[in-house]
Parts: structure tokens; C-alpha cells; sequence
């Protein structure tokens, strides 16, 4: 490792005689290896902190293991204000609980008490800035915004500096006056408007969660250049509102890509301005790593001020491609000694929140496409900047292995009710004296019965069902090959997490394609039944 | 991910790998009294066996087909002249189609778990 690099590991309290600490996995061959791959993967999300929240009141061992998922759920209902003050328990306590069904209520959603896949969509569209808002979904069907949107709005607008009063559900209250405030300042900046009503509005509402409209437009608009000329040490407050509002979009535009200028944090709130690096710090990060190089006049001049110019850069890497997972995944590979220890001991709490996603693969694009660069020439000298690149290449990997294991899960579930139906089932199409049965048995023999006014139409309703059924099977076992023969490696090799979950992002591709496969024949339902 | 069901299934599969060389495939036709439990609701399908005949009043055999590992097959059809034949040899094909699909998926799969 380089001095360079050291240093920049030193920072980041990373220990450099520590080895990553093996998955604990199963090894095993043929059928024992698949005996063991439901045990493995769950070994993995655990470790990982992947897993899904269970279903039910787990023990306190597996409680302990779903830290990290839990940290992230207690976090986002925090800032959301559901009276979660605690994010350190390690368990689905009571007022965890009571905060979910609050939220699912008040998003109109099922009410069950735990965070599955729609609970935690819903929490990342009102949290992320990079997720798609669904405005339709926050609007009941007599056009009044959700409760869970009311409180969401409220944390964007204190983002943007236009709100100063924790989160409520309120559409009454303050966040009245604060989304106004918001309407003033983007007219000042010439969005069009369709909607003049003084209300919380689907178009106020696509626009406030829409940040990377906000972005292209402020690059592209003319005649406001000089309400985006701001120098980049100034104290906000002395800022006229129209200035704040830009300075605040700067800052969690630098922040989604790794700059560390976070008014979205977790523990800092809105105003909390003395828990901020400046945005003249993050400015020269994010100037440091443009292409070609800047002169250090250059860049010092460009780091001074927030102008148009900047919101071109902005707008222009909105639109430049994103490297792709796998290249990440390569890299990780390449360099897994330092990423290994850089997750060990990263911050769990602020890296969980999984926003700036794309931003990194963007980020990442310039740095280690098609390249096999070592972690030292891709940071260069800057130790801010090793630390947001090892967080980029973290958040990517983490965020994709998601994607991936989550269709692991499917596939094991399409595994189990395809032996279940090819060794112990039974079909039935049509009834009476209209019916076909299939009875399918151990090692796949079948008898099929059909009564004598059978028509077409039952025939090709079971053929239907039993293809179905065959190419469910038959993914599931493709993608259970597939990450098997992924384990049956890292097991061998004594892989940590990090080099384990990027083998999957690597070979997800695959897995996923197995599967969409399926979703583009129109059998996805039965996947997910 | 529950352990549970995905260990019962890989039990199922461990137990039926011994007859994984040969899929069989009958289809049968008739009146439906014939077969059912005495419940009168739920079909007995070992009696189907027993009363089917090729050319039985209640119970007759429309196709059979036998599938070696090694690529051998073997059907048999009926001769006789039986209300709608087209969508019963369709419901058997199907069947044979789908129960060939199952069983090359599990050994596609169980050659990837071979090291």
C-alpha cells in the first residue's frame, strides 16, 4: 500500500493488519451444497445486514443481526418525526413498532407493523433524493396529501432552508406557509407553474421531491444568473431567500455525491450549520476530480463561488453515463484488501441512509472504467476524496447485491413451490363434467385424468398453468446454480463480506436476466405469489 | 429466508433423484364416478390403473409416454375413436412438455452444484 493511500486509510481509522472477516459459510458438495445454500445466503444477509426485517418477533440473536436494516428503518422514521428518538436498540421494540403502523397509516398503506418491500419503498421515496417520488401515491382519492407526505415536505423544505419546525402531519399547519415560501422562490427562479392554488399541490409536490428537475433547470434558465452568483463561504443566514434556497440545493447536490456538506443528516438538524464542513471545502473536492485536471488557480477560483456554471457541471453529469455494477464489482475485486477493511469500520448509521447511489456510479464512471487502477491512483492525494470513493464503491455494491438478493429470495421461493407442485401436486381445470386433473408426482411422472366433454379451453387452461409452474422451476434453478457456485467459491476461499457481495453484482446480470426472463413472459405473479 | 421449506424440498428432491432416469407420463379418460374416493369428491388416482381398460365403458387409456434418461422414448395412443382425442393428446403433450421441462431444470441445476 502507498504512503498516499496509508494515509488516507490512517484517516479513516482504518486497521491495516486486520484481514476482512470471513462469511461464515457451509461447504458442501451437489445435493449438501444445496441443502445449505438457504442457510448460507441467510448467513450472508445477516452479515451483511441485507436481510429483509422478519416477519415475525425474532429472537434476540437474530435481532442483533439486523442491526444494520434496523438503524436504517429507526433513521428515516426519525426524520420523518414518528417519535423515534432511539437508534441504537437493536430490536423491533414496541415504540419501533407503534412508529411503523403510524407511518403505514399514514402513507395509506397495509398496516401490518413491519418493514417489507412497500414499506421500505414508500420510506425511501418521502427520504432519497434520488428515488422517484410516485406523486400519485401520496394523494387520497379526494386529491389531499398524505399525512406521511405532509411531514415529508416539511423535512425538504427545512433541506432547502424554507422550514424551520420539526416534521408533523398537519397539511394545515406550517407547512402551509413553508411550501409557499418554496412556491416564492421558484417562481423567482422562473419555473412555470401551472397551479396558482395556495395548497399542497401534486405539481408543488413533484417539483419539492424533484431535485434533479431543480438542478437542469437552474443550469439551463437565463436571466438568473445573478440569483445563483453566491460566494461559496457565505453565512446563509445573511443570504436573501432566493440565495438560500440555491446554497442549500448546492449543498445536497455536493452531499448525494459523497462531499461531505450534509444537510439531510440524520443528527444534524436544518440549521445545525456548525455541524457542516463549508461548501467552499466540498466545492474543491468536487472541482478536484473534474476532467482534464484544473490548474490550482483554477480550481481555487472555481471553489469561491456558486454560479450557473457550477449547475451546468451539475446538469452535465446528470446526463454523463453510469458505469455498470459489474465494473465495480471488478474493481472491488481487484482491491478487496483496503474495501474490506474500509466497510469494517465505516459508519454505519450515515452510510445506511442508501441515497447518492447513482451519483456514485456516475462518480465512479471517470475513475475506474475499463481500467484495472489501483485504489491509490483513483483518490489521487486528497484523503476527503479516498473516503467518498471507498463510500461510493460501498454504496454501489451494497445497493445492487440488494437488488440481487432480493431475487435470490424469489428464486427460492419458486424453488420450493415447484418441488413442491411437480412432487406432491394437483391441477384441476374446469369442474364437473368439464374438468382436466393432473396428478404430478416424485421424479416428475404425472397421471392426467380428464372427463369426456372436455374442450380447448381447459386443455389450454392447463397447459398454461403447468408451463408456468416448468419455467418458474427453471429459473429458480438457474439462479440457485448461479449462487452456488458463487458460495461454494467464497467458502473455499474464506471470502469477507464486501468480496462476496461484489461476486454477486458481478454475476447479477445473470441472476436477474433468469428472472426477468419470466416477468417479460407475464409469469412474474406466480414468482411473487 | 426460512430454512425450513427450502431443506424439505431439497429432502424431496434427494429422495426422488433414484428415478430421475426414466419419466412416465398416462393419460386417462372416462366418467369421472369411476375414480372418486368414496367421499364422491377427491379422485382416487390409484384406482386409475386398475379400471382403465383401451376400450372400457368408464375408464379408458388415451396416451402413454415413457421418456428414457439416455433419450429413448416410448408412447403409446389410443386407436380408438374418442370424443374430443385433439384436446386430450394436447393435455398430454403439455404434460409430458412440462414434466420434461421440471426434471431437466433440477439436473441442469444439480450439475452446477457438482465440483
Amino acid at each position: 500500500m502507498s504512503e498516499e493511500l496509508r494515509r488516507a486509510v490512517d484517516d479513516l481509522n482504518l486497521r491495516d493488519s486486520a484481514s476482512a472477516t470471513p462469511v461464515r459459510l457451509k461447504a458442501g458438495s451437489s445435493l449438501e451444497a444445496l441443502e445449505n445454500l438457504s442457510e448460507n445466503i441467510r448467513e450472508l444477509e445477516e452479515r451483511s445486514g441485507l436481510a429483509p426485517l422478519p416477519v415475525a418477533r425474532p429472537d434476540d440473536e437474530f435481532n442483533r443481526l439486523l442491526a444494520l436494516r434496523l438503524l436504517a428503518v429507526r433513521t428515516r422514521l426519525r426524520l420523518l418525526g414518528y417519535g423515534v428518538t432511539d437508534l441504537t436498540t437493536e430490536s423491533v421494540d414496541a415504540p419501533l413498532r407503534t412508529a411503523i403502523l403510524s407511518f403505514q397509516a399514514e402513507a395509506g398503506i397495509e398496516q401490518d407493523g413491519w418493514v417489507g418491500p412497500e414499506t421500505w419503498g414508500r420510506l425511501q421515496e418521502l427520504v432519497a433524493f434520488e428515488s422517484t417520488t410516485v406523486v400519485a401515491n401520496w394523494f387520497d382519492a379526494d386529491s389531499n396529501a398524505r399525512p406521511a407526505l405532509v411531514r415529508a415536505m416539511m423535512v425538504r423544505l427545512g433541506v432547502l432552508g424554507l422550514c424551520d419546525y420539526p416534521p408533523n402531519p398537519d397539511p394545515n399547519g406550517n407547512v402551509l406557509i413553508a411550501v409557499n415560501n418554496f412556491r416564492t422562490q421558484i417562481t423567482l427562479l422562473k419555473f412555470p407553474l401551472r397551479d396558482s392554488r395556495y395548497a399542497l399541490t401534486p405539481e408543488l409536490t413533484a417539483l419539492l421531491f424533484g431535485h434533479e428537475e431543480l438542478i437542469r433547470h437552474l443550469a439551463q434558465e437565463p436571466g438568473i444568473e445573478k440569483l445563483l452568483d453566491i460566494p461559496a463561504d457565505a453565512d446563509e443566514r445573511t443570504l436573501p431567500g432566493v440565495k438560500r434556497f440555491v446554497y442549500r440545493l448546492v449543498q445536497t447536490e455536493l452531499w448525494l455525491d459523497g462531499l461531505n456538506t450534509a444537510p439531510a443528516a440524520p443528527n444534524a438538524p436544518p440549521r445545525d450549520l456548525a455541524s457542516r464542513p463549508s461548501v467552499q471545502t466540498a466545492l474543491e473536492g468536487f472541482w478536484t476530480h473534474v476532467e482534464p485536471p484544473l490548474s490550482t488557480e483554477e480550481l481555487h477560483a472555481r471553489s469561491a463561488r456558486i454560479n450557473q456554471s457550477l449547475f451546468k457541471t451539475f446538469a452535465a453529469r446528470l446526463a454523463q453515463p453510469v458505469v455498470q455494477a459489474e465494473v465495480v464489482a471488478q474493481y472491488v475485486e481487484q482491491n478487496k484488501g483496503v474495501l474490506e477493511r474500509a466497510w469494517e469500520q465505516v459508519k454505519r448509521g450515515v452510510f445506511f441512509l442508501w441515497d447518492g447511489v447513482k451519483r456514485s456510479l456516475r462518480w465512479l464512471w471517470d475513475r475506474i472504467r475499463g481500467a484495472a487502477q489501483k485504489v491509490t491512483d483513483a483518490t489521487r492525494a486528497a484523503v476527503e476524496q479516498a473516503k467518498a470513493f471507498m463510500w461510493h464503491i460501498l454504496r454501489v455494491i451494497y445497493d445492487q447485491a440488494s437488488e440481487v438478493l432480493q431475487t435470490v429470495r424469489h428464486a427460492t421461493v419458486a424453488f420450493v413451490d415447484g418441488i413442491r407442485t411437480y412432487f406432491d401436486g394437483e391441477f384441476v381445470e374446469g369442474a364437473g363434467e368439464r374438468a382436466v386433473m393432473v396428478k404430478s408426482m416424485r421424479d416428475f411422472d404425472a397421471l392426467v385424468w380428464a372427463t369426456r366433454d372436455v374442450t380447448a379451453a381447459e386443455a389450454h387452461g392447463l397447459k398454461q398453468r403447468f408451463r408456468r409452474v416448468a419455467a418458474a422451476l427453471s429459473a429458480a434453478c438457474r439462479v440457485l446454480a448461479l449462487v452456488a457456485d458463487i458460495l461454494f467459491t467464497a467458502a473455499s476461499a474464506g471470502w469477507g463480506v464486501v468480496l462476496l457481495l461484489s461476486a454477486l453484482v458481478r454475476r447479477g446480470p445473470q441472476i436477474l436476466n433468469a428472472f426477468k426472463e419470466l416477468a417479460d413472459a407475464g409469469e412474474e405473479q406466480l414468482l411473487l405469489a | 429466508m426460512a430454512d425450513g421449506p427450502f431443506k424439505e424440498a431439497v429432502t424431496k428432491l434427494g429422495e426422488a433423484l433414484v428415478d430421475f432416469s426414466e419419466l412416465e407420463v398416462v393419460t386417462f379418460t372416462g366418467d369421472v364416478t369411476a375414480i372418486l374416493k368414496s367421499d364422491k369428491k377427491s379422485i382416487d388416482w390409484s384406482k386409475l390403473m386398475e379400471s382403465a381398460t383401451v376400450d372400457g365403458s368408464k375408464v379408458q387409456l388415451v396416451a402413454a409416454t415413457q421418456l428414457k434418461i439416455d433419450g429413448d422414448a416410448y408412447t403409446f395412443q389410443t386407436n380408438a375413436n374418442l370424443p374430443r382425442q385433439d384436446e386430450l393428446l394436447k393435455i398430454h403433450a403439455a404434460t409430458v412438455e412440462a414434466s420434461q421441462r421440471g426434471r431437466a431444470a433440477i439436473v441442469d441445476m444439480l450439475k452446477g452444484f457438482i465440483k
